[in-house]
């Protein structure tokens, strides 16, 4: 019965997963071409590196051959006469036109396109630009409105060829970059950065350790406080502290993480007021194992840990307690009642173990609020895991990092969905009682 | 000692509501050039450059950040950055997701009877006129913004409505006016679910880091990831009220599916809704927060609460640049979320 729900899951995830990675992949290598042009375009200073830097970056990323399975294009497309506008030309002759200020070096360059031979990769583009020699110091000329109107008169076609409007299908067989990059991502090999040209298996695997040791502290800081406190209240229901405690946890809620972790690090770590903890990432490690070292860090996993964890507290504690009051209004409380026993042995004996469902549900939900947390918390932080490696390739522009990071994000719902669909196993003897 | 009630708190949230709400529309046009204090959202003031702290004898009632700029000016001129945001993400989530839970909600038993030529029509127009224009004109992403392309939509939607009728007639005459269930429920539900798996904090920093977007791009991108939570609680309310037996009298008098929808059940989920979009609002104040916090975001003025926020994390001597927006943010979402659960009690309370 489990190994049928694991495998059903798994069912469902395989394709929802190659769905996403496409789209990524597919958004990505346009963005990360278009930033590798710029990039080359703007070191324009020794021309002999080029072709070899050319060569491993498309040895690593295989920007020749085509995107994906199967090509959805137009119909012109490679034909610029009759395309009537350039797809990275464009750029191209924008920034050459922005940088050196001087029609005549574009309409040497267009005439130079026109007469070579091209096809439209990359490796084409760039050795165009190496008879062209950029102005070092010439300043984006944006405000010269005479420039822009030649830009737009002459460069530009206004008029469309009918044939534009039809699209032609290609198949490209498994020769290209998608299928490539999944197949080294099944064998296990997740790539190389782009920023630092390290592998990415051994980034994502040290960012995943920190991270894991924040996420764990502060799931066990969430289910235990909140399921003890919603007990605590609950059984003390008319107490003034009761009230003041309900208050609290709602009032909690409604912080945003980001000015409560900017707050925290003002009371404790500052010496204008307090001096208790230190502030930014892990300090120094001097312990092996990871569970010396993990005592070794946790003055500094302490903040964030509470930064994390306050808002699924608030989350825990609300269901939890919306499920004990829910349960003994039922029939069966009644009846124990009546039976003589004690609101405590009623709690502990019934309610708590009926009450648990609820709160498996919000399980997978508390995975993903953690997850999405700890962006923020650990950009704040500085602590190097897997938040602030996402950020800092978002900002980079680091495109592999984050394709593997989309898997891994997805990896971790999916896990998140199988752990609350066997803790319901585990929990409920009438799925077990189903075979 | 005065005991807080509940409708204590309410009166609370109903009066920090009501302030900021005046301050958004209001205070731009307290806080201008000309008026009592000169200073806007972006205004340079040369002499209070580099922090100064808030004083009541000068005219920086809470204090500048680094460049000069006045922080009260930021704090007004930043609610109406938030609530447009969320005005426009909550008016998105509201129409694809009410549209998408009364499909489901109200069809859940047998599914959507359509004639079969419409339903391949429709499929066919909607086909061509994404491949028109996203494949055939512009290549890849870069939709080139020049003279000729609404001309290009335009003609791509001629196009595309007349391969529309022209393949409606042909099936017509093929299937001969044959209909077809379509079981939405179970697609949407799917839909739904997978659109749960995954954070949406995350989708949306990808998608703004994928493609360039500004504002209003950025507030669909994300109304169109919190459509769930309004699609499933309509549902979830359509199969109780379906189940009353004023549905089977109007059905039985012969009223059309879409009178019913118009005049019995719109009015009555319209309470639960409303609770729901009024937590979504709240939500999305916090996340256009977090994107200008973490620098992805984008924002009317240039100036937003959290990016005050984000100049306040590396300056922590700063303290005005701390609290005051965060005053703001943490006032607008806690108030609007006392108000959604006092109305989702008062719902509760009475009988139906």
């Amino acid at each position: 019965m489990m190994l049928r729900l694991i495998l059903k899951r798994f069912l469902i995830f395989i394709p929802s997963a190659f769905l996403t990675l496409s789209l990524c992949f597919w958004l990505g290598q346009d963005a990360l071409v278009e930033h590798y042009i710029s990039n080359i375009e703007s070191k324009n200073a020794e021309r002999s590196n080029d072709d070899f830097l050319i060569q491993q970056f498309e040895k690593a990323y295989h920007l020749n051959l085509p995107l994906y399975y199967f090509d959805l294009d137009n119909q012109n497309y490679g034909n610029l006469e009759l395309q009537g506008q350039y797809p990275y030309w464009e750029r191209v002759i924008k920034n050459l036109l922005y940088k050196s200020a001087d029609p005549s070096k574009v309409t040497e360059f267009i005439e130079f396109i026109h007469n070579s031979e091209m096809d439209i990769s990359t490796k084409e583009i760039v050795k165009s630009l190496k008879p062209i020699k950029l102005e070092n110091n010439s300043a984006y000329n944006l405000t010269n409105s005479a420039l822009i109107d030649w830009y737009n008169t002459t460069l530009t076609s206004h008029q469309i060829h009918l044939s534009n409007y039809l699209f032609k299908f290609r198949w490209n067989g498994t020769n290209n970059q998608f299928h490539r990059w999944i197949s080294q991502l099944i064998q296990g090999d997740l790539g190389r950065s782009i920023h630092s040209q390290n592998l990415i298996n051994d980034k994502l695997f040290t960012a995943l350790l920190n991270t894991l040791k924040i996420s764990i502290l502060s799931l066990i800081l969430i289910f235990s406080l909140g399921l003890s406190l919603a007990y605590l209240v609950f059984k003390y229901q008319d107490s003034k502290i009761a009230m003041v405690l309900d208050q609290f946890m709602y009032l909690i809620y409604a912080i945003p993480n980001f000015w409560l972790a900017s707050i925290l690090i003002l009371l404790f770590t500052t010496p204008q007021f307090l001096n208790w903890f230190p502030a930014f990432g892990f300090g120094e490690i001097n312990e092996t194992s990871l569970l010396n070292s993990t005592i070794e860090t946790l003055p500094y996993l302490i903040l964030p840990t509470i930064c994390l964890s306050y808002g699924a507290l608030a989350m825990v504690y609300a269901h939890a307690l919306d499920a004990f009051k829910s349960e003994s209004e039922k029939q069966y409380v009644l009846t124990a009642r009546s039976k003589g026993l004690s609101l405590y042995q009623i709690l502990n004996h019934h309610i708590f173990k009926n009450a648990v469902f609820p709160i498996i549900s919000l399980v997978s939900g508390i995975f993903l609020f953690v997850i999405s947390g700890s962006f923020i918390v650990e950009h704040i932080f500085a602590i190097p895991g897997i938040g602030k490696l996402t950020i800092d390739s978002i900002l980079m522009r680091d495109y592999p990092v984050l394709y593997a990071l989309i898997l891994l994000f997805s990896v971790g719902a999916f896990s998140g969905y199988l752990l609350s669909d066997l803790l319901y196993y585990f929990f409920d003897p009438r799925l077990k009682a189903q075979k | 000692m005065k005991k807080m009630k509940r409708r204590h708190l309410l009166a609370f949230a109903k009066i920090s509501l009501g302030i900021i709400f005046s301050i958004g529309i209001f205070g731009p046009l307290l806080l201008n050039e000309n008026s009592l204090i000169p200073y806007d959202a972006s205004t340079i003031d040369v002499r209070a450059m580099n922090y100064k702290a808030p004083a009541l004898s000068g005219l920086h009632l809470l204090g500048t950040d680094a460049v000069g700029r006045d922080i009260l000016a930021g704090c007004v001129y930043g609610v109406r950055n938030a609530f447009v945001f969320s005005i426009i993400s909550v008016s998105f989530t509201l129409i694809i997701g009410l549209f998408l839970g009364i499909l489901s909600g109200f069809y859940y038993d047998n599914g959507v009877k359509l004639k079969a030529s419409w339903l391949f029509s429709f499929i066919i127009g909607i086909l061509c006129f994404f491949l028109m224009t996203y494949v055939s004109l512009p290549t890849g992403l870069e939709i080139a913004t020049k003279t000729d392309y609404g001309l290009s939509i335009l003609l791509s939607l001629m196009v595309s409505f007349a391969l529309m009728t022209l393949s409606y007639l042909l099936f017509n005459i093929l299937l001969k006016k044959s209909k077809v269930k379509v079981n939405v429920d179970l697609w949407i539900n799917r839909f739904m679910e997978s659109l749960d798996a995954i954070p949406s904090l995350f989708i949306l920093i990808t998608t703004l880091a994928l493609i360039d977007a500004n504002f209003i791009l950025t507030a669909i991108v994300l109304g169109a990831l919190m459509w769930v939570g309004v699609a499933r609680i309509c549902r979830a309310e359509i199969m109780k009220i379906k189940a009353e037996s004023y549905i089977e009298s109007a059905e039985a008098l012969g009223l059309s599916n879409f009178s019913i929808i118009k005049n019995h059940i719109l009015p009555n989920i319209s309470r639960p809704i409303l609770i729901q979009l009024i937590f979504i609002f709240s939500n999305c104040i916090l996340i256009e927060s977090t994107l200008n916090f973490i620098g992805i975001g984008t924002s009317i003025a240039e100036i937003s609460w959290g990016s005050m926020l984000a100049e306040a994390g590396q300056n922590l001597h700063a303290w005005w640049l701390l609290v005051f927006p965060g005053i703001f943010i943490f006032l607008s979402i806690y108030s609007l979320r006392v108000l959604a659960s006092e109305l989702d009690s008062i719902t509760q309370d009475t009988p139906l």
